[in-house]
């Protein structure tokens, strides 16, 4: 448990925590009183998403990667407990905002989008570090949200915006699929790129 | 002033001010180019175009200038920093001097994307598109220098993407739910104008008033100069540094129309007709010129064809639609009138020769009476006498320019279709002149509102 406590605060997953659960609130709270509507927009719900798998993101590293790497863990098992750890925080806000007046709905797009922002966190923190992890899944998703991007037939724009496209639709969900397999799979084999002190 | 350029070089290229800038660059000029059809030939559209894909190059500029605020506390330099004799607004000069140029040019970039797409096509250069497009490059200078100030005083990682999704959120996402809720343009608040974020709806003739420009840059260049005094000065000077800012806003809000239409205008200019200076004469609004070349052909084919009609058109116009019948608005007897062809006729698949022949023979029929007293009949009528005027056998032939088939025939049935296709043929089937007599006499009774005329033409299949 005390291993447990000293990892969660050196990655400042509490602060991490804090703003998921604030970005979600905040959307519905917004949503609840601007719109009648009990679902939230999916821009508004995939924006509040992203930055929680954002900040979520600022913790699949640490400091000083290098230090970390010789301890004698299992590094990889950890790393892909802490990413499931982060999915289960993010599928269960996105439960959560059911009890208010606003929804994240339909859940299999919430879950799609929670599961590929996620992996594409993941796959810049293996890339670009944990500080800018965030970066592709920002950039992604402002893309979608562009006045004009939005459900498409062209498969091509499908896969471009896929946060934004309708439940069912294959490229979005494949596209999804491949971000959250590749992310995870390399976050859980190499981590954090390794950075002098 | 050499020795600063040098720095101001050493600081772009050691900082992540280039980083910064591709990251707006490449993806708003990506953008461009996947959305030509929504400017193509028009300049104001570029700018506007641009000025949307502001909703993504705003947050990552903020984000960006945050991430170059934090440098000297990431790398743990503020104590040795804080020991040297140099002001800290001597320091951030060259990295914000740097910083504005990078992202001014990365929108320019987005901006020359497009222009391929509308050079040596459009006949009319809107001055708007200068203003438009100064002001978008202006808020990414904004952008950039409150991100600088933001990330330094608070140089924490976390700020970050918080900062990326709270501008995305006032600038762009919040605006477009309020559009999106609202009836019309004028049930949307004016303030929604302050943000430089593109979220109106701009018709082709129509152009933004200076005064949007000029409240825009009075806000702009407030909140600039208050990033960056934030950015240099110490606690002392916070006060004073919000005051541009604040005056800025004040300004800007005094010039708010009182309602967000007032903010468009039509523009005289943009709607001088461009006609055709060979054969029945064909024209186009001014801003529409680029359209002219592709439209003349099929449009001078019907109008050669209704010669043979007396006292039918003989020149076809745009104009501009009837905002309550969604049709075009009529000019004068001679003349066939029909709406921006591109946004009517022309998909992913190009410019459906068919379907604009179909419009201009609907428009020329149309009946001269309330339509609310006419028959589905009477529409199948004027598809026949449609796909006659463009000498097609059938409702589903395309015509010899398209390749795809669209006769606007989806709004028909199969047996509909093969109703008129029966009258197609069986008129073809007549004598050149009995045919034109027969479509001549279609055309009179339609001027009397006599919508029974097409019953003879429809009985012509039945026979």
């Amino acid at each position: 448990m005390r291993w447990m406590t000293l990892y969660a605060r050196s990655r400042q997953v509490p602060r991490s925590l804090f703003v998921a659960l604030a970005s979600v609130a905040l959307a519905c709270l917004l949503w609840a009183v601007f719109s009648d509507d009990p679902t939230v927009s999916d821009r508004l719900m995939t924006t509040s998403v992203m930055l929680g798998a954002a900040v979520l993101g600022l913790t699949l590293g640490t400091v000083d990667e290098e230090l970390n790497r010789p301890a004698a863990h299992h590094w990889p098992r950890r790393r892909a407990l802490h990413l499931l750890l982060a999915l289960g925080v993010l599928v269960a806000l996105a439960l959560a905002t059911r009890l208010g007046p606003a929804h994240f709905e339909p859940f299999p797009v919430v879950l799609r989008n929670v599961v590929g922002l996620l992996g594409l966190t993941a796959l810049g923190a293996v890339v670009l570090g944990p500080d800018l992890s965030w970066l592709g899944a920002a950039v992604w998703t402002l893309i979608g949200v562009l006045p004009f991007s939005g459900p498409s037939p062209d498969v091509l724009t499908q896969a471009a915006t896929w946060t934004v496209q309708t439940s069912g639709t294959t490229a979005a969900t494949v596209c999804a699929a491949v971000l959250a397999v590749a992310g995870a799979t390399a976050y859980t084999f190499y981590g954090c790129p390794e950075r002098a002190a | 002033m050499t020795s600063l350029n040098r720095i101001i070089g050493i600081e772009t290229r050691r900082s992540g001010v280039v980083p910064v800038a591709l990251l707006v660059a490449v993806p708003a000029a990506a953008l461009m180019i996947a959305s030509t059809s929504y400017y193509d030939g028009r300049w104001l559209r570029l700018a506007v175009a641009v000025r949307t894909v502001l909703q993504l190059a705003l947050p990552l500029v903020v984000g960006g200038g945050a991430w170059l605020g934090m440098r000297e506390h990431r790398h743990h330099l503020g104590e040795l920093l804080a020991s040297t004799p140099r002001p800290r607004a001597g320091r951030i000069r060259p990295l914000a001097i740097g910083l504005a140029g990078l992202v001014a040019a990365a929108y320019l970039a987005g901006f020359a994307a497009g222009m391929p797409f509308v050079l040596g096509r459009a006949g009319y250069f809107p001055v708007a598109t200068l203003s438009l497009t100064a002001v978008g490059a202006l808020s990414l200078v904004a952008a950039g220098w409150l991100g600088l100030a933001a990330g330094r005083a608070l140089p924490r990682l976390i700020v970050i993407p918080v900062l990326v999704v709270l501008t995305a959120g006032l600038t762009g996402i919040g605006p477009m739910l309020v559009h999106d809720s609202s009836f019309d343009v004028d049930s949307v608040p004016p303030a929604l104008w302050l943000t430089p974020v593109w979220t109106f709806t701009v018709q082709d003739f129509e152009t933004v008033t200076g005064r949007i420009g000029l409240l825009q840059t009075i806000a702009l260049l407030g909140l600039a100069a208050t990033g960056l005094l934030l950015a240099s000065v110490g606690r002392r000077g916070i006060a004073p540094a919000l005051v541009p800012a604040v005056a800025g806003l004040a300004g800007a809000a005094l010039l708010l129309p009182a309602t967000s239409g007032a903010a468009l205008a039509d523009d005289a200019r943009a709607l001088v007709p461009r006609c055709t200076d060979a054969g029945p004469s064909v024209c186009v609004i001014a801003v529409h010129d680029y359209q002219l070349d592709e439209i003349t052909a099929p449009a001078q084919q019907v109008l050669t064809r209704l010669t043979v009609v007396p006292g039918a058109p003989t020149r076809a116009a745009e104009t501009m639609m009837d905002d309550r019948s969604g049709l075009p608005v009529t000019g004068p007897a001679d003349t066939i009138s029909f709406t921006d062809a591109y946004a009517t006729y022309r998909s992913d698949e190009g410019f459906s020769v068919a379907a604009f022949q179909q419009g201009l023979a609907d428009q020329a029929f149309a009946p001269d009476c309330d339509v609310s007293t006419i028959e589905d009949d009477y529409y199948l009528g004027v598809a026949v006498v449609g796909a006659w005027l463009a000498g097609a056998g059938s409702l589903l032939e395309p015509h010899p320019d398209d390749n795809f088939g669209d006769r606007t025939v989806l709004i028909w049935g199969p047996d509909e279709i093969d109703q008129a296709d029966r009258a197609i043929q069986a008129l073809r089937a007549l004598p050149e002149a009995r045919q034109t007599a027969l479509v001549g006499q279609v055309w009179t009774m339609t001027r009397t509102c006599r919508p029974e005329a097409m019953a003879a033409l429809m009985a012509l299949g039945k026979a």
